[in-house]
């Protein structure tokens, strides 16, 4: 414990320098973007009309004349003070509204997660106890599958069979008409909504999970501490959930925690199956518009998001594990 | 020139001193067998793709507008009424030409660096390592996104950021298999002996490290191609009308009420390239690698 606050303070450190670094590395690629924001915001014909002056004076206002370097720094400083800048084609500032999309997205990465911890781990447990079975097989085939599909076969299908065929859910989210319903209604219809999404982006990392979690468990079924307690008369149910499980949770718990920033990652293409209103469909949106401000601003809130729940997944590691030397 | 062919024939050496030693040894898994079987068609289509479609790709059959799988069209038409099965095919030479090549770019780079920062070690280890991490901390359908989004969709963009973004993962298996090598007493011997650095690295070390290299190329090819066909959903593969599958799933899903077809044949056929290409590199595996030194699961 005595060795913790250094250690946690030069990982903070290296976070610290990968987020600037990662910031460096969007803002360098969107400097290579062909033409600059006024072209953008006023296009050719506008550009043409409104004569040499009035593009200058628009240049300066949006600090495009400052060289490159000073432009990165004014953009740095106003992110660490929560301003994102403005949106060319919105015209409105960009951080309530990534702050929004955000939350929204959360609200999909979230159930997502609880699915992967519970799916991943309770199948993973159980093809450890029943190694060799046909559920075993089973769960591995469908793991390995899981791992083979792309997430937008996984959310078609779902589409296709409980919307198209079933008409259980609407088939985009946008597609929900709330008004007139009861409270108990509205909730279940977000459930309904959430369910299939939440659950197509969960799927690769429920298999990450499975699989790691039955490769260590079957390793700590086979040490002699599980033996002397099963020799001893401990109840199975006991052995495993009790004896077992304590160990055997460490390394899954590392493959847990990285999956969550997939999960965040991998929004985009869910957001996009299911026609979701989140922050990945909103970095579409600046991507199909060249809008560079809203770019760099969704794409920094996700990578930061990744970097901090590996970060989270490193501290982890280290802190339940006594057996790591803090590095 | 002569180098790159010192290279080569050490990695024929390699190839055929494996093929001497472990023919015979070799078990031809069901894994391996399907998989190469899977992989050579798709390659086999890819290349003559244009010479053995039932239709052409582009053609539009207004009279045949999202028709039913058929004797003439035998995965059915989509909206525009070209034949599916066409396009399919067609798509197999997108997606290969883009996964294969990223692959290839990633393993160049990697192979490079992971081999150059364990040869020299100590301080030039570590910062390359700290940088590469840098990379690595970037999720990948992010890093592509934004990449193509700037240079705009293309292939030739698609197959760049592809290649960049995995090239990152490849240096660190590299390098620590490389670590594994880097204190052998041969290596020592060709320092003693007077050699270049470039020469150890690419003649002395590159040689065994070739086993790896190939297992994670083929792990790679697979995640090439998962990525492609997402860039491709969300809109940045390569632009119309290119025949893409990921692209032609997206763009045909809001007619999925009344034909999934065009949805879900794409998408069979990025599943079966997927299974091939993993199954074949569990099975190179199990001929390359060792069984007890195989790496833990790691995500991409």
């Amino acid at each position: 414990m005595k060795d913790f606050i250094p250690f946690i303070i030069k990982r903070l450190g290296a976070t610290a320098i990968t987020l600037i670094a990662i910031s460096m590395i969007i803002f360098g690629v969107c400097q290579l973007m062909p033409g600059d924001a006024v072209d953008m915001m006023l296009g050719g014909i506008a550009l043409q009309s409104l004569g040499e002056t009035t593009i200058d004076e628009l240049r300066k206002e949006l600090g495009l004349h400052l060289p490159v370097y000073q432009q990165y720094f004014n953009w740095a400083v106003g992110l660490l003070h929560g301003d994102l800048g403005t949106s060319y084609i919105m015209k409105a500032p960009i951080a309530p509204l990534v702050i929004d999309r955000l939350k929204t997205s959360l609200l999909l990465a979230f159930p997502a997660s609880l699915m992967m911890i519970v799916f991943g781990l309770s199948l993973g447990i159980l093809s450890a106890v029943k190694e060799k079975t046909w559920i075993d097989q089973g769960i591995s085939f469908v793991s390995l599958s899981m791992l083979s599909v792309p997430a937008f076969l996984t959310g078609s299908l779902f589409i296709y069979i409980f919307s198209v065929k079933l008409n259980w859910i609407p088939a985009a989210f946008n597609a929900l008409d709330m008004d007139g319903m009861g409270m108990f209604k509205i909730l279940a219809s977000y459930f309904g909504i959430l369910l299939f999404p939440s659950l197509t982006l969960a799927f690769e990392s429920i298999a990450y999970v499975n699989r790691q979690t039955r490769a260590s468990m079957i390793e700590e079924l086979k040490t002699n501490y599980v033996r002397t307690a099963v020799l001893k008369g401990v109840p199975p149910r006991d052995v495993v959930l009790h004896h077992a499980l304590r160990n055997g949770l460490l390394p899954a718990i590392t493959v847990i925690a990285f999956n969550i920033g997939q999960i965040i990652a991998g929004t985009v293409i869910i957001e996009v199956v299911f026609s979701y209103p989140g922050i990945g469909n909103l970095m579409i949106m600046a991507l199909k518009f060249r809008d560079v401000p809203l770019i760099m601003a969704t794409m920094i809130v996700i990578s930061s998001a990744y970097v901090f729940a590996n970060i989270a997944a490193d501290i982890l590691y280290t802190q339940l594990n006594p057996r790591i030397k803090y590095a | 020139m002569s180098k790159n062919d010192s290279t080569q024939s050490g990695f024929k050496e390699t190839i055929s001193g494996f093929l001497k030693n472990r023919l015979s040894k070799i078990n031809f898994t069901a894994n391996l067998i399907i998989g190469v079987v899977l992989l050579l068609g798709f390659v086999f289509i890819g290349i003559f793709a244009p010479y053995i479609t039932p239709h052409d790709s582009e053609e539009m059959y207004y009279e045949h507008l999202k028709e039913m799988p058929s004797a003439e069209f035998l995965l059915g038409t989509d909206r525009y009424g070209r034949d599916i099965l066409s396009r399919v095919m067609m798509g197999t030479r997108t997606t290969l030409l883009i996964a294969s090549t990223s692959t290839l770019i990633a393993l160049f780079l990697g192979i490079i660096f992971g081999a150059t920062s364990a040869y020299f070690g100590g301080r030039t280890d570590n910062i390359m390592m700290r940088i590469n991490d840098i990379f690595m901390s970037f999720p990948t359908l992010i890093f592509a996104m934004l990449v193509i989004g700037v240079l705009g969709p293309s292939m030739v963009n698609g197959i760049i950021a592809i290649g960049i973004i995995y090239a990152p993962r490849v240096t660190r298996v590299v390098r620590s298999q490389a670590l594994n090598i880097v204190h052998m007493e041969y290596i020592d011997a060709a320092k003693v002996g007077g050699e270049s650095s470039f020469y150890i690295i690419f003649r002395e070390m590159l040689p065994n490290l070739w086993p790896t290299i190939i297992v994670e190329g083929s792990i790679r090819l697979g995640y090439a191609i998962l990525l492609t066909a997402g860039l491709g959903y969300i809109g940045l593969g390569p632009p119309p009308p290119t025949p893409d599958w990921g692209l032609m799933a997206y763009s045909e899903r809001t007619y999925m009420f009344e034909t999934p077809w065009p949805v879900f044949a794409p998408c069979l056929a990025i599943v079966i390239a997927v299974i091939g290409v993993n199954l074949f590199g569990e099975g190179l595996k199990d001929i390359l690698l060792a069984k007890g030194s195989r790496k833990k699961e790691a995500k991409v």
